[in-house]
């Protein structure tokens, strides 16, 4: 018999000695799942807030601007309707103290506003097509080279354009004048000197049917669908189409007239 | 063995079993919580990222009114400058003073809608093909756009293709055998005339567009020719023609 209480006791002890592990090993991987969900969850909670917070204050600094901006074009066309109104009344004065005057002030007044016109410094308005067009989405094609909307795509838009009797031609509100140059530059493209992104809009004053007809059966706008990009077309009665806003004597520096020679 | 121990014997596997049962249940229990605790995560997530995309909504749609509204106010500037520039005219100098300044700037803006006959310096280039009358004329077209804007690109301000002058609005189209630019016919060989700084004229064509040419003509046959030239004359565009390519629009300020 004492053979099998022996036995009896190291079943017992060892019995024991498991659900003591056991117990322990339990214990252990509890408090750590406790402190790690605990600690998990209080960096979520913060991450939240930080996020937030730092949302609501961009969006504070966007709101600030968006409001310093509209009192500025307040500020800005009071002053200019004023201008407008102070160059009115000297005009009518001069009308009747100096006609003469006056009319060879109108006349040129008229021939600038004419050859502003012509050159496309003026802003302008009509019947056309507006265009817009972005890179593709990745997810759709293969190569993302292939994706983009690339200078050579906006030059053979434009020309296109050209070729179908636009009057006048803006990209990202850059109108298209006798210097203007479409190049790629880096991440984005350069137009007037200046550099524009996608999405781009393209607008175009001319007979608008004769403009969307031709574009929609260009083979620049084969190639535009083939290559994935995002684009659309709409007609419309009314384009506006802002005047160049860069020009100066530099703009004609190089020219010289023939007929001062 | 008798009884007794083997009494014993199945307690004792009656308390293990017991033990194993009571450590499955556990365990499914904390599987459980965890699942729970995991789904309850995830869906915590999954709202996070909506509300970061209605935010973001937000935030673009106030970036791109700022956008818009920069815009408005840089085109009001530039109105407030020629409101101020034509009362400072008004205001100041003699009769004779102020009309000086008026033809001034009249006569720049006709220089530079390309109505009056200039001269300068430049570059002419001549494209020679083997057979004026082949259709690789109007394969050339492409290649003779992208000559233009780089030129434009690198300061020219006077442009001509065979006498035609090159205005905003001017296309250069290919049509079986020739070119139509300005919506006039012009047959090979070609003669562009550039007025502008020789340097950069030179610089931007070697870079990408003098090889272009130079392996078109390898192809087709004929030759790309770039000379410089100290006194380049070139017609401005008729103003009768003028007027009918802008009779389709307004001007903004005239029709208000």
């Amino acid at each position: 018999m004492p053979a099998d209480d022996r036995n009896k006791d190291t079943i017992e002890y060892k019995t024991k000695k498991q659900k003591i592990i056991a117990f322990s090993l339990f214990s252990m991987i509890f408090v750590c799942l406790g402190v790690f969900v605990t600690v998990q969850a209080r960096t979520a909670i913060k991450n939240v807030e930080k996020e937030k917070q730092e949302e609501q204050a961009t969006l504070k600094s966007y709101e600030d601007s968006i409001k310093s901006l509209e009192e500025d074009i307040a500020v800005l066309s009071g002053e200019i309707s004023e201008m407008d109104a102070e160059y009115d009344e000297k005009m009518e004065q001069l009308a009747s103290s100096d006609n003469d005057f006056f009319r060879i002030l109108e006349f040129y007044n008229d021939s600038i506003a004419k050859y502003g016109f012509y050159a496309g410094t003026t802003d302008v308005t009509g019947k056309g097509i507006e265009i817009s067009i972005d890179d593709g989405n990745p997810t759709s094609g293969t190569v993302s080279n292939f994706l983009l909307v690339h200078d050579t795509t906006l030059l053979n838009i434009v020309n296109e354009l050209r070729a179908s009797g636009a009057q006048a031609v803006s990209v990202n509100g850059e109108r298209i004048v006798a210097d203007t140059e479409i190049l790629c530059v880096g991440t984005g493209i350069r137009v007037n000197g200046k550099k524009i992104f996608a999405p781009f809009s393209i607008k175009a004053i001319g007979n608008s049917d004769r403009l969307y007809s031709t574009f929609i059966n260009s083979a620049v706008y084969k190639n535009i669908i083939t290559a994935d990009l995002l684009v659309s077309v709409i007609e419309s009665d009314s384009v506006n189409i802002a005047g160049y806003t860069g020009f100066s004597a530099e703009n004609v520096k190089y020219l010289y007239d023939s007929a001062e020679e | 063995m008798d009884d007794e121990e083997l009494l014993k014997e199945k307690l004792i596997k009656k308390k293990v079993l017991k033990a194993k049962v009571v450590r499955n249940i556990a365990l499914t229990v904390i599987c459980i919580a965890l699942g729970v605790i995991v789904s309850f995560e995830y869906k915590s997530i999954v709202q996070q990222k909506e509300n970061e995309q209605k935010s973001a909504s937000t935030l673009t749609e106030a970036q791109d009114r700022i956008i818009e509204l920069s815009a408005e106010a840089e085109a009001l500037r530039q109105s407030k400058e020629e409101a101020e520039k034509k009362l400072e005219i008004l205001d100041n100098g003699t009769n004779e003073e102020k009309i000086e300044k008026l033809q001034e700037e009249n006569d720049l803006l006709k220089k530079f809608a390309g109505l009056t006959d200039v001269y300068g310096q430049g570059i002419v280039i001549t494209l020679n093909y083997a057979d004026a009358n082949d259709v690789s004329v109007s394969i050339s077209a492409s290649l003779i756009q992208s000559l233009i804007n780089e030129l434009k690109a690198s300061s020219a301000q006077a442009i001509s293709i065979n006498g035609e002058r090159v205005l905003a609005m001017t296309e250069v189209r290919a049509v079986n055998n020739y070119l139509a630019v300005n919506g006039i016919s012009l047959y090979a060989p070609y003669t562009i005339s550039v007025i502008g700084s020789p340097t950069s004229l030179e610089s931007s064509l070697g870079v990408s567009i003098k090889p272009k040419f130079d392996s078109f003509f390898s192809t087709y046959g004929g030759s790309f020719e770039v000379k410089y030239e100290n006194n380049i004359q070139i017609s401005g565009y008729s103003e009768e023609l003028v007027e009918n390519k802008t009779n389709m629009m307004f001007d903004v300020k005239k029709s208000n």
